[in-house]
């Protein structure tokens, strides 16, 4: 009998310590992206989908309509003649952290981290790759990134607004 | 009972090893698939650009002009292309109107302008009821359009006639459906109300039409035209306007060309005034450029 409670007691220990992989998410993931050379493009995507587990995953959804735009004539033609929102209503990356050991999920701190993974946009995939921090405060990560992506890349053809656009992540996972 | 225990053991560790695996195949990818596919089905965005401009030719759309944009809109109608070479097939007199438009909110725009065909001023407001959605939300765009316009052309003394005899007013409700990314189809019942009829004769005061608007994307940037209003009763010697067109949207220009059997370029001239045929070759070549301006955007965060 003790066996069995003593069992019973390391089947816990086992399960809470080592058990499932933490995944931890937001629904409210801030994209922002600007043009560098007119500081009347840029808009914000506030409702950006995001998970991130402790095996070096990380995903990102967003609806390419969620952009918001300080003009609505800008925000039309960005959805109508850019992005073409209704035939590719999504953006999403699935990417991996390349240099997983030396971020710890569990211990408090800012970690420099480089992920790697696809990016599509506009029907496109592409591969990219990012910098960026991830902090971790109160056992719950942050991530913060700056990146540049070339539309034509993407088969966007902007050239008359912007060639390539700076674009900035930012968030607060659960 | 140690034999037991021990086989309970490893049936234990069994399980924890297989809940464990299972636990390590967790895959965000395919989580984010998951949930995309899930919204993809329940997301509700409003329809964009059904059409690309707030008027097609002279018929007002169900669109409105962006919070915060001003449009300021030139148009112009040649003289018929029957009057051949010697006035160079109509080009060389013109009617013309000049318009402000603002967008007020994100369903509300008002608009004045001024149109040399007999001098007249007028001034419009436009509301969004219903916006069409995507997936299962609502199937229409629905806009209202009520406008004013006063006739300041001078007239003979003796006919007495006061401000509100040279007012017009019409009212119409723009139904509209983007069937696809290309395609855009309207329907505007029209109502316009006449204080005196002054430079027509026949029909009343009181006189209907609905108009009939399409468009057909041919590129993203242009798109090709149709609009015809009919009227349920006609002044004496006029008709019902038909206009075909093409849209060029450059991004911030909308370049509007078009052939079209009316003069007038406010509601009431273009639809109830129009002294041509398209048989007799009362066509007139003419052209709308749109510009928008920003005057005050949202704040973003």
């Amino acid at each position: 009998m003790k066996i069995l409670v003593s069992l019973f007691i390391a089947t816990f220990f086992l399960v809470s310590d080592s058990g499932a992989q933490k995944i931890f998410a937001t629904r409210n993931a801030k994209v922002t992206f600007s043009a560098p050379n007119d500081d009347d493009v840029t808009a914000v995507n506030n409702e950006v989908t995001s998970r991130i587990a402790d095996n070096g995953q990380i995903t990102f959804s967003l609806l390419i309509k969620g952009f918001k735009f300080k003009y609505a004539e800008m925000q039309d033609h960005f959805n109508d003649q850019y992005l073409e929102s209704t035939k590719f209503p999504r953006a999403d990356f699935k990417g991996n952290i390349t240099n997983l050991s030396e971020v710890n999920f569990a211990k408090e701190g800012s970690y420099k981290a480089t992920v790697s993974g696809d990016l599509t946009l506009h029907g496109v995939t592409k591969k990219v790759t990012v910098n960026g921090t991830i902090e971790v405060k109160a056992g719950k990560p942050a991530v913060n990134a700056k990146f540049t992506i070339v539309m034509s890349d993407f088969n966007v053809s902007a050239k008359s607004v912007a060639e390539k656009v700076n674009a900035e992540v930012s968030c607060q996972y659960q | 009972m140690i034999i037991f225990t021990k086989r309970l053991l490893a049936i234990v560790c069994l399980i924890l090893t297989t809940q464990m695996s299972f636990a390590q195949q967790v895959d965000l990818f395919k989580m984010q698939d998951s949930t995309n596919a899930a919204e993809g089905k329940t997301g509700l965005q409003p329809v964009v650009n059904t059409f690309y401009s707030t008027r097609l030719v002279n018929g007002h759309t169900v669109e409105i002009t962006g919070k915060g944009s001003m449009d300021f809109r030139i148009s112009h109608r040649f003289s018929p292309l029957n009057l051949g070479f010697y006035e160079m097939f109509g080009l060389d007199a013109a009617s013309m109107r000049l318009g402000f438009d603002f967008g007020l909110t994100d369903n509300l725009m008002v608009g004045i302008g001024r149109t040399t065909f007999f001098k007249e001023y007028d001034g419009f407001i436009k509301y969004r009821l219903m916006h069409q959605k995507t997936g299962n939300g609502a199937p229409l765009s629905i806009t209202w359009e009520g406008s004013w316009a006063y006739r300041n052309l001078k007239m003979d003394p003796t006919l007495k006639v006061t401000g509100g005899d040279r007012t017009v007013l019409t009212t119409q409700l723009l139904i509209a459906r983007k069937f696809s990314d290309n395609f855009s189809f309207q329907v505007s019942p029209s109502y316009t109300h006449y204080n005196r009829l002054l430079f027509v004769s026949g029909g009343s005061t009181d006189m209907f039409a609905i108009g009939f608007l399409a468009r057909e994307k041919v590129s993203k940037r242009i798109s090709i035209n149709g609009e015809y209003f009919l009227q349920t009763q006609r002044f004496t010697g006029m008709h019902d306007a038909l206009s075909v067109g093409v849209d060029i949207n450059t991004g911030g220009h909308v370049f509007q060309l078009h052939f079209t059997n009316t003069q007038g370029m406010n509601d009431h001239s273009a639809i109830h005034e129009t002294s041509g045929t398209w048989g007799n070759g009362d066509i007139r070549w003419g052209f709308n450029v749109s510009r928008i301006f920003n005057l005050g955007g949202k704040k973003i965060r």
